[in-house]
């Protein structure tokens, strides 16, 4: 009886952790900018409803961009990203799916900050590419906070700047990414 | 007759750049003036479930009338209040978020709130919502 008893509670545990290994979000944030130095102005954006999984065993990674969920200050510019920029009718959401790679330098159950390397496949106006992020996860409690900022070369996603606007808008767009996850 | 031209070709300028200034000033469109397509959160989680695809032609930037039960409330990063409505599916309630950050709603309320569809990621978004 006690064995059995044993067994259970090790069957217990080793469920709860099994089904507490993956935190959630869906209100992480991601921002861009890809003002051109010579643009009066601003080309940048929030999203406020990114979705986030985490795995906190495997360090598995998945992001996923509503791409009409992207606020811009003038209406204009954010109709214009939409219908040509993005097409995001037809690409309705971007995507990153890949894992933390340096994950025997992170430590998902003791408080801290540590640096990341996160490596994976993104996927921006229907075209994938190998992308390997840097970024930071900081763990309080149950708490996680990750950030990145990265590039992306608009042009190894099919995005095409038309000539006349090609000296406002960067060629490189700076993303910046926050997510905060809370284990339940 | 050059007078004539050029009274035309001023006349064509002065509407050019004020329909451009109209067209780089005019703000983002508001939920409350557009007429929406009434639906339960249910019903639009199941349209999403079963085919994306065709519900992202039928449902995507359009205004959303939408009726639930507030299964959650909470803050964006920026103070965005984001409410979650029971879609009958625990994992993908759909999530609204409202424009106002003043905006009083509570969890186990029922409401109805007008708001533009952006997609389903991990469960139906809205944003730019307003109380009906």
């Amino acid at each position: 009886m006690k064995k059995f008893i044993i067994a259970l509670s090790i069957l217990t545990i080793g469920a709860n952790t099994g089904f507490a290994q993956k935190v959630m979000t869906r209100t992480a944030k991601i921002s861009f900018t890809a003002t051109a130095a010579s643009s009066p102005e601003k080309i940048d954006a929030i999203n406020n409803e990114v979705a986030n999984i985490v795995d906190t065993k495997t360090g598995d990674l998945v992001f996923q961009v509503l791409v009409k969920s992207f606020k811009f200050e003038r209406a204009l510019m954010q109709e214009h990203f939409n219908e040509n920029y993005m097409e995001s009718d037809k690409f309705p959401k971007a995507e990153f799916k890949g894992a933390i790679a340096n994950m025997a330098d992170v430590n998902f159950t003791k408080d801290g900050t540590y640096n990341a390397k996160v490596g994976g496949k993104l996927t921006i106006h229907g075209v994938t590419n190998d992308v390997s992020v840097p970024g930071t996860i900081t763990v309080k409690g149950n708490s996680y906070t990750l950030k990145a900022k990265f590039p992306v070369t608009l042009a190894d996603y099919k995005i095409a700047i038309p000539g006349v606007v090609a000296d406002k808008i960067n060629k490189v767009a700076t993303i910046t990414l926050e997510s905060n996850l809370t284990q339940k | 007759m050059l007078k004539k031209i050029s009274v035309v070709l001023g006349f064509l300028i002065i509407i050019g750049v004020c329909t451009a200034y109209y067209m780089w000033t005019k703000p983002a469109p508001k939920a409350e003036d557009i007429k929406g397509i009434t639906m339960t959160a249910v019903q639009l989680n199941k349209e999403f479930t079963a085919d994306e695809t065709k519900a992202n032609a039928s449902y995507l930037d359009k205004v959303i009338e939408i009726s639930g039960t507030v299964t959650d409330v909470s803050a964006n990063q920026d103070g965005g209040i984001v409410m979650i409505l029971d879609s009958g599916d625990p994992m993908a309630g759909v999530q609204c978020t409202m424009r106002d950050k003043g905006a009083k709603v509570a969890k186990g309320q029922t409401v109805t709130i007008k708001g533009f569809c952006r997609g389903n990621n991990m469960g139906v978004a809205l944003n730019d919502c307003v109380i009906k």
